[in-house]
C-alpha cells in the first residue's frame, strides 16, 4: 500500500483498525498510530501493511491492565547517538540514577530499585545475574526500533525482577522490504563521537539487520564547583569512554506456520571511573563486555502459537584501580531455555502456558568458588474477552523452583475495559518477587545464602482518554499504583561485624503519574505537546535496628516529583523539540537528614531529513543543557553544563 | 453474550474521570521541600570534648566531624561546618583526627589532605600532595609520620610548614602507629607484618609477624605493645591478638581468634589496663589474661558498630552505631560497668573518637 497524502493517512486508521482485529486495545492503536504518522512525514514515504504480525505473545499479554507507553519513534530519532538511559530520562516519569555520561545509569521505577526492573531484550531479561541490574549507558537507544515501557509489577510473566515495571527493547522488522542502508555519523562536546550503521536486507522469506555502533568520548567536560570560590569552574578527568558493539538479527520465514529468528548482540565497553575535586587522582577503569545470542522458533496455526527460545548471556566485568591494587574479575553466563503456548481454545478465551529454565553461574574473586543459580519455572494463564472484546481479562499463576530452595508463587489479575470510544480503564493486581542476586548469597564477606526472595503484592490502575478532533488527537492518562515489598534486601553488619544482606525492611511504595499528549497534524506540519509526570512516596515501614531512623521516610535517590515535558513542532521533513526536565528533591541519606536539591534542565534537538530517490541525509543537532544549569543528579558526581551534539546519517533504500 | 448498555453510566465516569485528573493536578501541588533542621545555639562548658569522626559516605564528599561536651550533654553535630562557615566542605572520607601542638589535624582519606585547624577547629591550613592518608603520628614539635592507604610509603611532614617533606618507603596499606623508644610501630592492613620504624633516621628496621588485616595499635601500661590483626574470612585466615615486646621486637604472647571473627579497633582504658575491641559487640580483656574473653562485654544486637573509643578521662566507652551506612550514626556511651549512659546523633558513619 502507497500512501501519499493526508487523506491516504485517515484511511490508513481505518484500516488498521480493521487489521487489529479486535480493535480493542486502543492505547496500543493510538501508539500505534502516532509511530506510523510519524514515520509517514519524517521517515518513510512507503508503508506496507501486507505482513504486519498479528501475534500472540508474552508482550501482548503483559500489557493488559497496564499503563504501557512507547517512545515517540520522531523522538526516538532525535536521540540517535544517546544511550536508552537518556531517552527514559526525558520522557518517562523512571528516575535514572546517573553518575554522569558515560556512566552508571540504573533505573528508579515506580519507588523501586535498579533490581526492581526488569530489562527485557526480545523478552529476555538482560539484568546481570551477579548485580541483578544492567548498565543502561551502555545500551545504545538506536539499536531498538521500539522501546516499550511497562508500568507495574508482573512477575508472573517476566519472573524476578518484575516488580517496579519492565522496559522492553525490541526491533520487529517486516518481511519483503528490501535493502535498506543508513549509516550515521555525529560528534560532539568534550571529544564525542559516534558511528553507526545499519544494513537491513529483508526479503519475501528472510531478514538480515546488522548493525554496528561505536560511542567515544573524552568525556573531560567543565561543571561549577560552588564549594569552592577561588576555582569555581572545573574540569573532570579520568571518564573517557569507548563503547563498541554489534547486533545481528536473523529472521526465517520457513513456512507460512513457522518463523525462525536468530539475535547476537555482542559489546565491548571501556571507560574510565573518574575521580573527582575530592581526589586527586584516579588511575581506575573498567571494562563490561557482553555476549548475548538468542534464538526463537515459533509455529502458528490458526488457534495455536507454540515458541522454543533459548539464550545465553555472557558477562564480564573487569575493575581495576592500580593506585590502590585492585583488580576484580567477574564473569557471569545465564543460560535460558523456554517453551510458550498460546491456545484459543474458545472465541473468547485464549490459554498460555510454558516452561523457563535458567540457569546462572558466575566465577569472580570475591566469591570463595563458582558460584551457581538455577530456576525452573512454569507459567499458566488465560486471557478472557467479554462484552464484545470491550473487557479483557488476563490472570495468570507462575512458580518458580530456584536452587536455593526458594520457590516463590506469583500471580496476577489484571484487566482492560473499554468504557466508551475514548476511554479506557485498566486494572492489575499482581503479587511480585526478586529473587536474591549471586552477589547477595555469595559475596566474601557478608554474602547470605539465607536471604529469601524479596516479595510483594501490588495494584495499579489507569484511565486513558483518546481523542481525536479533526486534525489533533488528545491523549491523557492518570495512573495510580500501590505496593508493599516484605523482605526487602539491605546490608547490614552480620556475625562479625562484615556487613551481610538480610531481609530486613518492608517498603512501601505509592504514587500517581499522568500523561498529557496533545498531536496536531495538518498537511506537512505536526505540532506535539506532550507532559509526563510521576509523584513517588517510597517509605520504610519497618526496619529491626534500634534507633534506626529511616522508618517513614523516604527511600534515598527516590525523587517524590519528576515532571518531563516537550513540544515537538515539524514541517516537511524537519523537526524540532525542546524538552524541560524537572526533578523534585532527593535525599541522600535514609534518614532523609541530607538531600540534594531539585533541578531543572532543557534541551534543544532537532532533525532534518533531505529525500533524493534513493538515498536521503537525516541531520541532527542537540543542545543539553541549554541554561547552563549546574546539577548534579547524585551526591558528588557533577554534570556537563551547556554542551553540544550533531551528526548525519546518510539512508539509502532499494 | 448479552450487549449491555453503557450509556447510563457513563456521564458519572466522564465526572468521575475529571475529578480524577484535578485531583492529579492537585496532588502535585504539595510542597516538596525538606525541613531544614536548625542547629540549636549550644553553650559550650569548659568540660572536655568529645570530638567524633564522621567519614561520610565514599566519593560523596558528606564528612563531618562532631562535638560533645559531656559537661552539658550538648552536641554539635556538624562541629566543623559551623567552625567553617565559609569554606564548610570537610571533602571525602574523614578518616582520622589528633592533636598536635594544640592545632587539630583532621586527616581527609580520599582527598588525599590533612586539614590544619586551630585549637577552634577553624581551619588554618592544609597539608596536600599526600595519596590516600590514614592517621598521623607526632614523632617531634615538628615532624610526623602519617599512613596511607595505598602509598606505598609512609609519609613524612613537617608541622611547621605544613609539607610533605619525605617518605619512608613502607609496602602495603598502613595504619594506625605508635612512638616508642625512638621507633615508630606502623600497622598494615595488607600485609602479615607491622613495621617498624627508626624515628631517627626515618627508616624502616625491622618487622614483626602479627597477621594480616593487623589495624590498631596500643601501647599499656607496661609499655608492652598490643597489635590486633582481623584476619582473612574469605582466605580463612583466623584473627589474632598479639603483645610485643618493643625493645625485642620479639612478640611475647599471642591469642588467635576462631573462624568468622572480624575483631577490630583495639582500644585501651585510661588506665592502660585494659583493652577494648569491636568483635561484633564490645569485647573487654585485661592485658593479664591469658585467654581472650568467650562473651561479648556489650553486646551489638542490631547495632552496626563501626567505631569504638574509651574515654582517657573516665573510662567511659563510646561506640559509634553506623546502621544501614545511609544515615547519622548513633552514639553509645557506656559507663565502665557496661551499662548504657546515653547516645546522641553524630554524622554519617562515625569511625572513631578523638577525647580532649
Amino acid at each position: 500500500m502507497r500512501l501519499k497524502t493526508h487523506k491516504n493517512y485517515q484511511k490508513l486508521t481505518v484500516t488498521i483498525n480493521k487489521h487489529f482485529a479486535c480493535g480493542f486495545n486502543f492505547k496500543i492503536k493510538a501508539v500505534i498510530l502516532l509511530a506510523l504518522a510519524t514515520n509517514y512525514f519524517f521517515a518513510q514515504d512507503t508503508i506496507s501493511l501486507k505482513n504486519v504480525e498479528v501475534r500472540a505473545n508474552r508482550i501482548e499479554l503483559s500489557r493488559i491492565g497496564k499503563k504501557t507507553e512507547t517512545i515517540d519513534s520522531t523522538i526516538k530519532q532525535q536521540f540517535k547517538f544517546n544511550s536508552i538511559a537518556d531517552v527514559l530520562s526525558l520522557n518517562t516519569p523512571i528516575f535514572i540514577k546517573s553518575y554522569g555520561p558515560g556512566a552508571l545509569s540504573t533505573t528508579s521505577f515506580r519507588g523501586g530499585n535498579a533490581s526492581q526492573t526488569a530489562i527485557l531484550w526480545n523478552g529476555f531479561n538482560i539484568q546481570n545475574a551477579m548485580l541483578g541490574q544492567s548498565d543502561l549507558s551502555l545500551i545504545p537507544a538506536s539499536l531498538f526500533e521500539n522501546i516499550e515501557i511497562e508500568y507495574g509489577g508482573s512477575s508472573s510473566l517476566w519472573g524476578s525482577g518484575a516488580v517496579g515495571g519492565s522496559i522492553h527493547l525490541k526491533n520487529s522488522n517486516l518481511f519483503n522490504q528490501g535493502l535498506t542502508t543508513s549509516a550515521s555519523i555525529g560528534a560532539g562536546s568534550f571529544g564525542l563521537k559516534n558511528l553507526s550503521t545499519n544494513i537491513l536486507f529483508s526479503k519475501s522469506r528472510f531478514i538480515s539487520s546488522t548493525k554496528v555502533y561505536n560511542n567515544i568520548s573524552n568525556n573531560n567536560f567543565n561543571y561549577k564547583d560552588t564549594t569552592d570560590k577561588e576555582n569555581q569552574i572545573k574540569q573532570q578527568k579520568n571518564a573517557d569512554y569507548n563503547f563498541l558493539g554489534l547486533m545481528q538479527e536473523l529472521k526465517f520465514l520457513i513456512n507460512s506456520k513457522q518463523i525462525l529468528s536468530v539475535n547476537a548482540w555482542i559489546n565491548s565497553n571501556q571507560r574510565r571511573l573518574p575521580s573527582y575535586d575530592y581526589k586527586t587522582e584516579s588511575k581506575t577503569y573498567q571494562d563490561d563486555v557482553a555476549s548475548r545470542i538468542t534464538a526463537d522458533w515459533s509455529f502458528i496455526n490458526t488457534n495455536f502459537k507454540s515458541t522454543i527460545r533459548a539464550g545465553y548471556f555472557n558477562d564480564k566485568i573487569n575493575y581495576t584501580d592500580s593506585l590502590v591494587q585492585l583488580f576484580s574479575k567477574s564473569k557471569t553466563q545465564t543460560l535460558i531455555a523456554e517453551n510458550e503456548n498460546y491456545l484459543t481454545w474458545n472465541k473468547k478465551h485464549q490459554l498460555n502456558f510454558g516452561v523457563n529454565f535458567t540457569s546462572s553461574s558466575a566465577t569472580t574473586n570475591n566469591y570463595a568458588s563458582t558460584k551457581s543459580l538455577n530456576k525452573l519455572s512454569f507459567l499458566l494463564g488465560n486471557k478472557f474477552s467479554f462484552l464484545n472484546n470491550k473487557l479483557l481479562v488476563y490472570t495468570a499463576a507462575r512458580i518458580d523452583y530456584f536452587s536455593t530452595g526458594a520457590f516463590p508463587i506469583t500471580g496476577n489479575v489484571s484487566a482492560d475495559y473499554k468504557l466508551t470510544k475514548q476511554i479506557a480503564l485498566t486494572l492489575n493486581g499482581a503479587k511480585v518477587y526478586r529473587h536474591p542476586t549471586l552477589n547477595e548469597l555469595y559475596w566474601l564477606p557478608g554474602g547470605n545464602i539465607n536471604l529469601k526472595p524479596e516479595q510483594g503484592y501490588t495494584q495499579e490502575g489507569a484511565i486513558n482518554y483518546n481523542r481525536q478532533i479533526n486534525n489533533t488527537t488528545f491523549f491523557v492518562s492518570g495512573a495510580v499504583f500501590n505496593r508493599k515489598i516484605n523482605d526487602w534486601i539491605l546490608w547490614i553488619p552480620g556475625a562479625g561485624g562484615n556487613p551481610s544482606p538480610i531481609n530486613i525492611q518492608q517498603v512501601w511504595s505509592r504514587g500517581a503519574e499522568t500523561t498529557w499528549r496533545v498531536n496536531y497534524i495538518k498537511n506537512k506540519f505536526r505540532c506535539a505537546v506532550n507532559i509526563v509526570t510521576g509523584y513517588v512516596l517510597s517509605t520504610i515501614e519497618s526496619n529491626n535496628q534500634e534507633n534506626n531512623n529511616s522508618v517513614n521516610k523516604q527511600l534515598i535517590y527516590t525523587p517524590r516529583y519528576t515532571i518531563n515535558s516537550n513540544v515537538l513542532i515539524g514541517y516537511k521533513k524537519t523537526a524540532i523539540t525542546f524538552f524541560n526536565q524537572y526533578v523534585g528533591y532527593r535525599y541522600t541519606t535514609s534518614d532523609n537528614s541530607q538531600w540534594l536539591n531539585p533541578y531543572q534542565i532543557s534541551s534543544l534537538r532537532l532533525n532534518h531529513t533531505i529525500n533524493f530517490k534513493v538515498i536521503s541525509f537525516n541531520v541532527f543537532g542537540a543542545c543539553n543543557n541549554l541554561f547552563n544549569e549546574n546539577y548534579t543528579i547524585l551526591l558528588g558526581r557533577p554534570m556537563p553544563l551547556r554542551n553540544y551534539e550533531i551528526g548525519i546519517t546518510l539512508q539509502t533504500k532499494k | 453474550m448479552a450487549q449491555y448498555n453503557f450509556t447510563a453510566p457513563l456521564f458519572f465516569m466522564i465526572n468521575y474521570f475529571k475529578i480524577t485528573l484535578l485531583l492529579f493536578v492537585l496532588s502535585s501541588c504539595v510542597k516538596d521541600k525538606p525541613q531544614d533542621v536548625i542547629q540549636p545555639q549550644v553553650q559550650l562548658t569548659t568540660a572536655k570534648k568529645v570530638y567524633v569522626i564522621n567519614e561520610g559516605n565514599f566519593g560523596s564528599g558528606n564528612s563531618s566531624v562532631s562535638l560533645f561536651d559531656s559537661g552539658n550533654d550538648a552536641v554539635i553535630e556538624n562541629f566543623y561546618q559551623s567552625q567553617n562557615t565559609s569554606s564548610p566542605i570537610i571533602g571525602d572520607v574523614a578518616q582520622s583526627l589528633s592533636k598536635i601542638n594544640d592545632k587539630f589535624y583532621l586527616v581527609v582519606n580520599n582527598s588525599g589532605k590533612i586539614i590544619v585547624c586551630d585549637n577552634q577547629f577553624k581551619k588554618i591550613n592544609q597539608i596536600t600532595n599526600l595519596s590516600s592518608p590514614r592517621y598521623v603520628l607526632p614523632i617531634t614539635n615538628q615532624k610526623a609520620y602519617v599512613s596511607d592507604y595505598n602509598a606505598n610509603a609512609i609519609n613524612v611532614i613537617d608541622l611547621n610548614t605544613n609539607t610533605k617533606t619525605s617518605s619512608i618507603p613502607c609496602s602495603g596499606w598502613t595504619e594506625k602507629m605508635v612512638l616508642i623508644y625512638n621507633k615508630a610501630l606502623v600497622t598494615n592492613m595488607k600485609r602479615d607484618y607491622c613495621y617498624v620504624i627508626n624515628t631517627i633516621t626515618d627508616s624502616k628496621t625491622d618487622s614483626i609477624s602479627v597477621g594480616i588485616n593487623n589495624g590498631s595499635i596500643e601501647i599499656d601500661k607496661n609499655d608492652k605493645i598490643w597489635v590486633l590483626s582481623g584476619g582473612d574470612n574469605t582466605n580463612s585466615i583466623l584473627g589474632k591478638l598479639s603483645r610485643i615486646n618493643p625493645l625485642t621486637n620479639q612478640i611475647e604472647q599471642s591469642f588467635q581468634f576462631s573462624n568468622n571473627d572480624s575483631p577490630n579497633s583495639l582500644c585501651l582504658n585510661k588506665t592502660k589496663d585494659t583493652l577494648y575491641f569491636l568483635n561484633g559487640g564490645i569485647y573487654k580483656m585485661p592485658i593479664t589474661s591469658n585467654a581472650l574473653p568467650v562473651t561479648e562485654f556489650i553486646s551489638n544486637g542490631t547495632k552496626n558498630f563501626y567505631g569504638l573509643g574509651v574515654n582517657p578521662n573516665d573510662y567511659t566507652i563510646y561506640a559509634a552505631d553506623a546502621l544501614d551506612y545511609i544515615q547519622k550514626s548513633t552514639i553509645y556511651i557506656f559507663g565502665a560497668n557496661g551499662a548504657q549512659k546515653k547516645y546522641f546523633n553524630a554524622g554519617i558513619n562515625a569511625n572513631g573518637f578523638y577525647f580532649e
